[in-house]
């Protein structure tokens, strides 16, 4: 094929067959590879290759063909470069004749756009001094148009298939993470599971717990009633038929049967009082606090007027500090300071300036109260019975009592979370602390 | 003893209770118009029986003293049943027990009690407080009928 003889069927086959070899491709440096090959193969030409322009400004010439020939003048030729940058800078195509060889020798440079710029200029050389026709640049100008576009094409692939292989990795990695994780869940939700299948049969035991609890205070509650009915009425006949052999015969009978009657009477009276004392105590642990703010100098005055009242000949001085208010059930905690009181007063019988003291000690989130006195005292190496039920440190015939009075202050003092603990000495006194809540909690 | 004597009737379970009670009462001439039961379904028996639908209510007592711990029939169940019957419902009843718990109170006052006393461990102040009962509702208090 001469330049100079454009034939249609020939350059119509030779693209084809360019279009052909082009699409069966698979990589873009294949694509520069041969169409300097294809150019010198199909179309006649004397020498083919393609110079792009770096990213250091320098023009490279590469896949120039054949090797051995004028080709290789073309990277010296200052024309050929000057040309190349008016390619690449424009687009269009240009061409330029040699004379540095034997022959005149023209070149063609045709841009090759790749995506949206000229990315390289291929250029064609025939031994000719030109022009070569406008039919044979057409062609040529489709050809750079082609390869360009399979550049392209070959490009958008590799990079598609880049970014393909790029999500299936990250596909991979994302989903062997989700299979760890749901791993992690899933043991996690088993020992949640677990925990809470633990946590259900814990609140079973617990509610069988309740329900043993709420029978047992059933019992004791039916107890307690049995116990002030049924105790009180033995003690009742024994009471009243005593009094009535008294009275029906007492005029006959001597002083030491007189005597032994009293001590029946008085002791069924003692039982009597034994038992209510249990029954107070019992109490309670069963009924409600109704707690509401207390002034406790107020209470504490009308606790020692009462006592005052009762036995009215008793000598004895009250020392009153200021006492802080407290929050409690005021008849419980009014009870607490009665049995206290009266017990100070009590223990203090028989001393020469028998002396009562209430006062309080500030410490942080409690307020301690106590009641002192300067009476018989007791031996701390018995401390642990002071607070027991029907726990007596001193003999009835000394002090009298039932022994329940600071088993019940204990148990209201804890009832409204707070501690009682005690201090004395023999015939210095006693000193008995509790403490209380100032603030409304729960 | 005619229904028509009856003034008191005591319903009490407790040998020494009753004879106790009989004794205080005696103190002021009541003791010979009691009619003592010792069973809750025994006392409604009577009651039911002798008390009449007349304007007078002949037959009717004038008292019923009435413990809680009964056998059969409970005080309370007593109570309930002659508060809501046309018959009886208006007879003074006061209940006489040795409970103390709130709840028997509550209940009792909730089913129309006269009176609620607790029975004194000490003879003088049970004595006392038997016979000054007896004497306010048999002389002193007017019933509707």
């Amino acid at each position: 094929m001469k330049n100079s003889e454009f034939n249609d069927r020939a350059y119509l086959d030779a693209f084809m067959r360019t279009a052909q070899y082009l699409a069966s491709l698979t990589t873009h440096e294949d694509v520069w590879n041969h169409i300097a090959e294809l150019m010198v193969k199909f179309y006649g030409a004397d020498s083919a290759g393609f110079a792009r322009q770096l990213e250091t400004s320098e023009i490279e010439f590469h896949n120039l063909r054949p090797s051995d020939r004028s080709c290789r003048a073309f990277p010296e030729s200052p024309e050929i470069l000057e040309s190349v940058r008016e390619v690449l800078q424009t687009g269009f195509l240009a061409w330029r004749t040699l004379t540095v060889f034997e022959e005149p020798y023209t070149v063609v440079l045709l841009p090759i756009v790749v995506g949206s710029e000229t990315a390289s200029a291929m250029l064609v050389g025939h031994v000719t001094a030109g022009p070569i026709s406008r039919e044979i640049l057409n062609v040529y100008l489709a050809v750079a148009g082609l390869a360009g576009t399979t550049v392209n094409k070959l490009l958008s692939e590799a990079e598609l298939k880049e970014h393909r292989a790029h999500l299936e990795k990250l596909v991979s990695e994302r989903t062997r993470e989700l299979t760890r994780t749901n791993e992690r869940l899933e043991l996690e939700i088993t020992q949640h599971i677990k925990a809470e299948q633990e946590i259900k049969r814990l609140n079973e035991e617990l509610n069988k717990n309740i329900i043993g609890l709420e029978e047992a205070n059933k019992e004791l509650e039916s107890f307690s009633y049995s116990a002030s009915h049924d105790l009180r009425a033995p003690l009742r006949a024994i009471i009243g038929f005593a009094r009535k052999i008294l009275d029906e015969k007492g005029a006959s009978f001597d002083s030491e049967t007189n005597r032994k009657f009293g001590i029946i009477q008085e002791n069924a009276q003692r039982m009597g009082q034994l038992i209510d004392d249990l029954l107070r105590l019992s109490r309670l642990g069963r009924t409600g606090l109704n707690r509401s703010k207390l002034s406790m100098e107020g209470l504490v005055q009308e606790v020692l007027a009462e006592i005052r009242s009762a036995d009215s000949e008793r000598e004895f001085k009250a020392e009153i500090d200021e006492l802080p208010a407290a929050y409690g059930d005021r008849a419980m905690i009014r009870q607490v300071l009665f049995n206290l009181l009266a017990n100070a007063v009590k223990f203090s019988r028989g001393k020469q300036d028998a002396r009562i003291e209430v006062g309080n000690i500030k410490s942080p989130g409690e307020q301690v109260y106590y009641v002192r006195d300067n009476g018989a005292g007791f031996n701390m190496k018995y401390y642990n019975k002071l607070f027991g039920v029907f726990q007596r440190l001193v003999s009835e015939s000394q002090f009298e009592g039932t022994g329940v009075g600071l088993a019940i202050v204990q148990r209201i003092v804890q009832r409204h979370g707070g501690r009682v603990w005690a201090e004395g000495e023999i015939d210095k006194g006693a000193t008995f602390y509790f403490t209380i809540s100032p603030k409304e909690q729960e | 003893m005619n229904t028509a004597d009856v003034e008191i009737v005591l319903i009490e379970d407790n040998p020494a209770d009753i004879e106790l009670t009989l004794d205080a009462l005696k103190k002021k001439n009541l003791a010979n118009k009691v009619k003592v039961l010792t069973d809750g379904e025994e006392a409604l028996d009577y009651l039911f029986n002798s008390c009449g639908l007349t304007a007078d209510r002949a037959g009717c007592p004038f008292l019923i003293m009435l413990d809680l711990k009964l056998p059969k029939v409970s005080g309370l169940e007593v109570l309930e049943k002659i508060r809501s019957d046309e018959r009886t419902k208006f007879i003074p009843v006061v209940v006489l027990t040795s409970s103390e718990e709130e709840k028997d109170r509550v209940e009792s006052y909730n089913l129309g009690v006269n009176s609620y006393i607790v029975k004194p461990v000490q003879f003088d102040t049970f004595a006392n407080v038997v016979s000054e009962i007896g004497f306010y509702w048999v002389f002193l208090n007017k019933p509707p009928y």
